[in-house]
């Protein structure tokens, strides 16, 4: 049958034997360092790869870790301005504290300035009306009291002495 | 005059009034001892010589005793050499003061001066004497004074104690009770 058909089966055998040798040296010399150069290719593909999703994910962390530390920071940042308001609202009511005692203290002070004024003043008027009534006295007794009236007062005087008085020394009558 | 001096004016004095007394010569001691200090007063030069310190003690004793050898008892006379012996004749003036007090002090005598400013009739006078003898109980040697810057009243004073009635001094303590008026 294989000449009804032409087929050389000699040939094919030597064909068969020939492919099968090619097949041996391909996959000895030529198929193994392409297998390799392709695994090592596929390996530097996926390591990119890796390296990419690496990459990507350090990307992708390092935007959380942004985003938490931004929302740190911002906590952080109301933090302190309302710390900062907190302490200028406390510096506000001390300035305010402060103002209205020394406000208090200088409205006393004038107070008892003023105070110490009036008495003085009162007290200089006293001395002054003092001594006006002791000179207007003096000018009206000086001479005018009458013999009668000098002779009273000497029996007053006469009749008050008595031991004790003399005991004090220089006591008034 | 120093405080020493009186001291020594004062023991001085004692010494003579004790002697005085316990020879029954108070008198004529006391009389004695104002003549010698009038004569000293009135003759400064005498006070000069007893309180010189180059004339020797001999020379002044000398010379008093021709002065008042006759007009003074040997009591006093002795007490004067005393005091030129013990260099004190300068203070004979205070022990003459001091001599009369103790005299009047032993007679119950207590001097007083009354201060007016007017003239003390006779009958104001007898009226403050016997008030103040009363007020004592001793006898009183009053002299009387005007002053007329006292306005009116009376002041007396006996001894080291005063009783001061003037219008100028009640006037004053109105001035100053015035001035203490606490005003609102």
């Amino acid at each position: 049958m294989t000449d009804a058909l032409g087929i050389d089966l000699k040939f094919i055998a030597i064909q068969a034997i020939g492919f099968l040798i090619l097949m041996f040296i391909l996959i000895k010399y030529a198929f193994g360092p392409i297998y390799a150069l392709l695994a090592q290719r596929q390996t530097t593909i996926q390591g990119n790869l890796d390296e990419a999703q690496k990459r990507r994910d350090d990307m992708v962390h390092l935007q959380t870790d942004y985003q938490q530390r931004l929302v740190k920071i911002e906590d952080e940042a109301r933090d302190k301005v309302q710390a900062a308001v907190k302490e200028a609202q406390a510096a506000r009511d001390e300035i305010l504290a402060k103002a209205n005692a020394d406000r208090e203290a200088i409205v006393a002070r004038g107070s008892e300035e003023m105070q110490r004024e009036r008495d003085k003043a009162l007290a200089s008027m006293r001395d002054e009306i003092a001594e006006l009534a002791f000179q207007a006295a003096n000018r009206a007794v000086r001479g005018n009291l009458p013999a009668s009236a000098q002779s009273q007062l000497i029996s007053e005087v006469v009749a008050g002495i008595s031991a004790g008085k003399l005991a004090q020394n220089g006591s008034a009558a | 005059m120093a405080r020493g001096d009186l001291r020594a004016a004062r023991r001085y004095a004692k010494a003579l009034f004790n002697a005085a007394l316990k020879a029954d010569q108070v008198d004529s001691a006391g009389t004695g001892l104002a003549e010698i200090t009038a004569a000293a007063d009135s003759t400064p030069q005498l006070m000069n010589v007893l309180r010189h310190p180059l004339i020797s003690r001999s020379r002044k004793t000398e010379i008093l005793r021709s002065l008042f050898e006759s007009s003074v008892t040997p009591l006093v006379e002795h007490f004067l050499f005393l005091l030129v012996e013990k260099d004190r004749a300068g203070m004979i003036d205070s022990v003459n003061a001091e001599f009369i007090r103790l005299v009047d002090e032993y007679r119950g005598i207590a001097n007083a001066e009354a201060v007016t400013a007017v003239a003390m009739t006779d009958s104001e006078r007898d009226a403050l004497q016997q008030q103040l003898q009363t007020a004592t109980g001793k006898t009183i040697r009053l002299t009387t004074r005007v002053n007329e810057e006292i306005l009116g009243g009376l002041i007396v004073r006996v001894g080291d104690r005063m009783v001061d009635g003037s219008v100028a001094t009640q006037l004053l303590r109105m001035r100053e009770g015035l001035k203490q008026v606490k005003v609102n």
